[in-house]
């Protein structure tokens, strides 16, 4: 047969209990924080400087090389991207210089007025839309944006 | 909110076990001497709580483990607080398992029948003695 609990040990345990759950609970949200804290960072919008707006020639591609500075975790690195610019009236389009069959690099061919891959013909033309060989879809195009002379490219 | 856990305690007889695990009958004259055990229990739950998520973070190599470290206490969140846990918990878990082992010997708690308690509290000592040693190296500073 058991006692009903005296007054005094009813709020010892509770007292008990209470501090059990302030240190559970302190614990936890510091733990969880760390866990999922990084879900809540937002990423920085970043804006890369890629070049002069007189330096580039209407309707044709100009090579340029950006580099970006990539944080992951602990480790920092820069990793360095060509892009092509292509000016048009006052629009300026980057266009990437990876080909979308295989991943090679294309260059532009002044003579015949396409972007073209080394690796399977693949050809494009300088608003980066597919004009021959296996590439299945367009060059991808960058975010870009003008301001006074500069072209500034969003990583 | 008592309909509720009587609600919960029909199903799952929770009250039962919570009885067997917590509520041990103590002699009289039990004192405060007796919560060491306890202390040392808590403090390796925060150990390897905190443990656990510090080594999401924590790189163990000679080349990136400073780095590491450093972008815990500086970058993740909570994570300096995190690292003081455990860094002053490893402290603590040291002292708090000597002061336990000097109480055993003092009350005479290491005689028949807690022989075989008293070898294995002996060798989770020196294993403590060892994970704080292999701890204290970690940040390769």
């Amino acid at each position: 047969m058991t006692r009903p609990p005296n007054p005094r040990r009813r709020f010892l345990a509770a007292a008990v209990n209470s501090i059990h759950g302030v240190i559970g609970g302190t614990i936890g949200v510091l733990l969880g924080g760390a866990v999922i804290g990084p879900s809540f960072l937002r990423r920085r919008e970043t804006w890369l400087k890629a070049g002069s707006l007189d330096a580039l020639t209407e309707n044709e591609p100009t090579p340029v090389t950006v580099r970006v500075s990539r944080q992951d975790g602990f480790t920092q690195s820069v990793e360095r991207y060509v892009v092509f610019l292509v000016k048009s009236g006052d629009n300026v389009t980057a266009l990437s210089s990876t080909c979308t069959h295989l991943g090679c690099r294309v260059s532009w061919d002044p003579e015949a007025k396409q972007l073209k891959c080394p690796c399977h013909g693949g050809a494009y033309d300088p608003t980066g839309a597919v004009i021959a060989g296996p590439p299945p879809s367009p060059l991808a195009t960058l975010t870009t944006r003008v301001d006074g002379d500069q072209v500034f490219i969003q990583a | 909110m008592e309909s509720f856990f009587d609600w919960l305690d029909d199903r799952t007889n929770y009250r039962a076990a919570r009885r067997h695990l917590l509520e041990e009958p103590l002699p009289p004259g039990t004192g405060w001497w007796f919560v060491t055990g306890s202390i040392l229990l808590f403090l390796l739950g925060v150990q390897l709580l905190t443990g656990v998520v510090l080594s999401m973070y924590y790189v163990p190599s000679s080349e990136s483990a400073y780095d590491s470290v450093r972008f815990i206490m500086t970058q993740v969140t909570f994570g300096r607080i995190l690292r003081g846990l455990h860094f002053f918990g490893a402290s603590f878990i040291v002292v708090a398992s000597v002061v336990h082992m000097l109480r055993v010997v003092i009350f005479g708690s290491y005689k028949k029948p807690r022989e075989v308690t008293w070898v294995t509290g002996v060798l989770l000592l020196l294993i403590i003695l060892g994970f704080a040693l292999s701890g204290y190296l970690l940040p390769w500073d």
